[in-house]
C-alpha cells in the first residue's frame, strides 16, 4: 500500500513534469520519421522501420531514465520534502521500491505509446508488425527496469549529475562486458583478464536484452532467451534496490 | 517524571555535522536532556542554529546522534511504531507542487495506512479544521505560505497522532493566520495531544505552551515552567512612601513582602483579593500611595537572560569558550549544574 502510494505519486510526478512529456514527443516524433524516410530506402524498407523503431523505443527510454529519474530522490532532499514522507510510518526501502515502481510504470506507459505509434508506423509503410518486434520491446523494458534500479541506487548517495554520468557508464560497460574479457584474453595480461571476470561479473551484462538485430534480420529468437533475460533482470534489479534500501537507510536528512 | 511514561526523552544528546570539506565536525547538541509527558504543550525555544530542528529530526530518526539515547514512545526514533503515533509540520514547509492539496492528503493517508472511507472521512474533516475546504482542489505550487503552512498542518494531524512535532507552525503567517494557527494548536491541545512546539514567537508560546525548554548554541539552558511562570503574574506591587511601623510588622505578617527602596516601600502582594486591604493598611498608617502595578517575568525575558550572550548559529563549543571567557573575566571555573530537566547546563553570569 505504501509503497503503491509513493509509486503512484512518483508517476503522477514524472507524467506531469514537463521534460518526460518533451522526450516523450522527442520520441513519438523519432518513429514518425521513419514513415517519411522510408520510400528513401531502397530494398531495406522492412529493416529501416523496424530497427528505427526499436531502437528509438530503446533509446528514448533510457532519456526518461537521465532527465527524469536521476533528479526525483535528490530534488525531494534538497526540497525537504522527504522529511514529511519519511516521518510517516514508511521504512527507506519502501521510499525506494516506490520511486522505482514509480519510473517503471512511467517507462511501461511510455513502451506501451510508443509501441502504438511504431505499430502505425509499419501499418503506414506496410511493414508486418511481427511478434519478435514485441519480444525485443520487451527486453529493452526489462533492461530499463534494470537501468533504474542502478539509477535508483546511485541516486541513495550522489547527486543527479553523478547519478546520470554512473548510470550512463555502467550502461555503456554493460553493453561491453563480453567486448572487455575478449580484450583482456587478447593482451594476455592475466591481472587484466582477472579485473574484467570481476567486472563481468559485477555490471549487469545488458547485452542479453539486446535481441534487435536478430528480430530485424528475422533470424529466431527463442523464448527462452526471453525467459532467462526476464529474471536475470528481475534478480539483478532487486539486488540493487534491496542495496540502494540500505544505502539510503543511513543517509541523514538535515 | 517517571522516564517509562514519558512521549518523548531525550537523554545527554550529542550531535554533531561536518560541513563541506572539513575535517572537524561541529557540535550541534550537546548534552541534551528532557521529557515530554503525555498532554503537555513542550516549547522549543531557541534563536536560529540553535539546534531545534536537528533535535526534531533526531526525533523522527530522520538523523543519527553521536551520543546519548532518544526514545520516543518507548522505542527508538524512526520506528514505525513511533512514527505512527506522531504527526510533523516542518519548518518552511515543501511539498509535492505536482498534486492538489487533496492529492497530498489522500498520498499521506494512504502512507499512514488509512483505510478508504476513514481516509475521506478525515481529510475532509482537517480541511474543514484548517479552513482550506475550498482550496483543496487546487495544485500546491500556487499555494501562498499560509496556505502551505495550514495544508503542513493538515498532513500532520490527518491520522489522528497522539503526538504532533510542530517545527515554527507560524512562520511565514499574518497576525489572522497566527491566531488561526494557535486556535488550532489550543483545540488539539484541550483534545489531549501532547504537542512539541518549536517556535521563535515567545507571545504565542507564552499563550499554549504548558512547557518551555530554552536552547541556545546546542545547549539546553533551561526548562520553563509557564503556569508557574502565569502564577507569578499574578503578583502585584505596591510602592508607597512614609511607612512606618507597626504597620511594616503588620504587613509582613498578613504574608507580604515589603523592601525598602530609597525612600519608598515596595509591597509585593501574592493574592491580587488583598490589595484593597493593603491599601487601606498604607492609607491608615498615613503613608502616601505612589504606584499600583502587576510584577511579572514575562517568557521573553527570561529568554533573552538565558540567550542574549548567545549570537545566533554559535554551537555549543563557541557557547562554552564564551562561557569559559566570561567566568575567567570573573575569576571563576565554568559551573554545570542539573537544570530542571536533569541536563547540564552553562550558566553565564548576566
Amino acid at each position: 500500500m505504501r509503497v503503491i502510494a509513493i509509486a503512484q505519486n512518483s508517476f503522477r510526478e514524472a507524467v506531469r513534469d514537463k521534460v518526460f512529456v518533451i522526450v516523450a514527443a522527442f520520441g513519438l516524433l523519432m518513429i514518425a520519421s521513419s514513415v517519411i524516410m522510408s520510400p528513401l530506402t531502397v530494398g531495406a524498407r522492412e529493416k529501416i522501420v523496424a530497427d528505427m523503431g526499436l531502437s528509438t523505443v530503446s533509446m528514448f527510454s533510457m532519456l526518461v531514465i537521465l532527465f527524469v529519474g536521476s533528479g526525483m530522490v535528490y530534488k525531494e532532499i534538497d526540497k525537504r520534502t522527504i522529511t514529511v514522507i519519511l516521518s510517516k510510518p514508511v521504512s527507506r526501502l519502501e521510499y525506494m521500491l516506490g520511486k522505482f515502481f514509480g519510473l517503471a510504470a512511467t517507462l511501461a506507459t511510455m513502451f506501451v505509446a510508443m509501441t502504438g505509434l511504431f505499430w502505425c508506423a509499419c501499418a503506414l509503410t506496410q511493414v508486418d508488425f511481427e511478434a519478435a518486434f514485441l519480444g525485443s520491446i520487451f527486453l529493452s523494458y526489462m533492461e530499463m527496469l534494470v537501468v533504474t534500479a542502478l539509477m535508483i541506487l546511485f541516486s541513495s548517495f550522489t547527486t543527479p549529475v553523478l547519478t546520470s554520468l554512473f548510470t550512463l557508464a555502467v550502461y555503456v560497460v554493460g553493453h561491453l562486458v563480453r567486448d572487455l574479457e575478449s580484450f583482456a584474453l587478447v593482451t594476455g595480461s592475466e591481472a587484466l583478464f582477472s579485473a574484467m571476470r570481476v567486472f563481468k561479473t559485477v555490471l549487469p551484462n545488458l547485452d542479453l536484452f539486446n535481441i534487435r538485430n536478430a528480430v530485424v534480420h528475422g533470424f529466431p529468437v527463442a523464448a527462452s532467451q526471453i525467459l532467462w533475460a526476464s529474471a536475470y533482470a528481475v534478480v539483478y534489479a532487486g539486488i540493487l534496490l534491496v542495496l540502494s534500501g540500505l544505502i539510503f537507510r543511513r543517509r541523514e536528512f538535515r | 517524571m517517571g522516564g517509562s511514561l514519558s512521549i518523548v526523552r531525550f537523554a545527554s544528546v550529542d550531535k554533531s555535522y561536518r560541513s563541506g570539506f572539513a575535517l572537524r565536525k561541529k557540535a550541534v547538541l550537546y548534552d541534551i536532556s528532557f521529557q515530554l509527558e503525555p498532554g503537555e504543550v513542550f516549547a522549543y525555544l531557541g534563536h536560529n542554529g540553535a539546534g531545534k530542528s536537528t533535535s526534531v529530526k533526531a526525533m523522527l530518526g530522520l538523523i543519527g546522534i553521536d551520543a546519548g539515547h532518544i526514545e520516543i514512545f518507548g522505542t527508538r526514533p524512526g520506528s514505525r511504531d513511533a512514527l505512527r503515533r506522531v504527526g510533523y509540520l516542518p519548518e518552511n514547509p515543501y511539498f509535492y507542487d505536482h498534486l492538489t492539496g487533496e492529492e497530498f492528503l489522500q498520498l499521506v493517508a494512504q502512507l499512514c495506512d488509512l483505510d478508504r472511507a476513514t481516509r475521506r472521512r478525515r481529510i475532509d474533516e482537517v480541511l474543514e479544521r484548517v479552513g482550506m475546504e475550498t482550496n483543496a482542489g487546487q495544485r500546491l505550487r500556487g499555494y501562498s505560505k499560509g496556505m502551505l503552512q495550514r495544508i503542513g498542518l493538515a498532513q500532520a494531524i490527518l491520522h489522528d497522532p497522539e503526538l504532533l512535532i510542530l517545527d515554527e507552525p507560524m512562520g511565514g503567517l499574518d497576525p489572522l493566520g497566527r491566531a488561526q494557527m494557535r486556535r488550532i494548536i489550543e483545540e488539539l491541545a484541550a483534545q489531549g495531544k501532547t504537542i512539541f512546539l518549536c517556535s521563535h514567537i515567545l507571545a504565542d508560546v507564552e499563550a499554549v505552551a504548558d512547557r518551555a525548554a530554552i536552547l541556545s548554541g546546542g545547549l539546553l539552558r533551561r526548562v520553563v515552567d509557564l503556569h508557574e511562570l502565569r502564577i507569578q503574574g499574578r503578583r502585584i506591587q505596591i510602592e508607597c512612601r512614609g511607612l512606618v511601623e507597626p504597620a511594616i510588622g503588620h504587613l509582613r505578617r498578613l504574608g507580604h513582602d515589603v523592601t525598602l527602596h530609597g525612600e519608598s516601600h515596595h509591597i509585593v502582594v501574592h493574592d491580587q483579593s488583598a490589595v484593597p486591604e493593603v491599601v487601606a493598611q498604607i492609607d491608615g498608617a498615613g503613608a502616601r500611595l505612589l504606584n499600583v502595578q502587576p510584577v511579572r517575568r514575562s517568557l521573553e525575558e527570561i529568554f533573552l537572560e538565558e540567550v542574549g550572550h548567545v549570537q545566533p548559529g554559535q554551537g555549543p563549543d563557541d557557547v562554552r569558550s564564551t562561557v569559559s571567557s566570561l567566568l575567567e573575566a570573573v575569576g571563576e571555573s565554568t559551573p554545570v549544574h542539573e537544570s530542571g530537566q536533569g541536563s547540564k547546563s552553562v550558566e553565564i553570569p548576566s
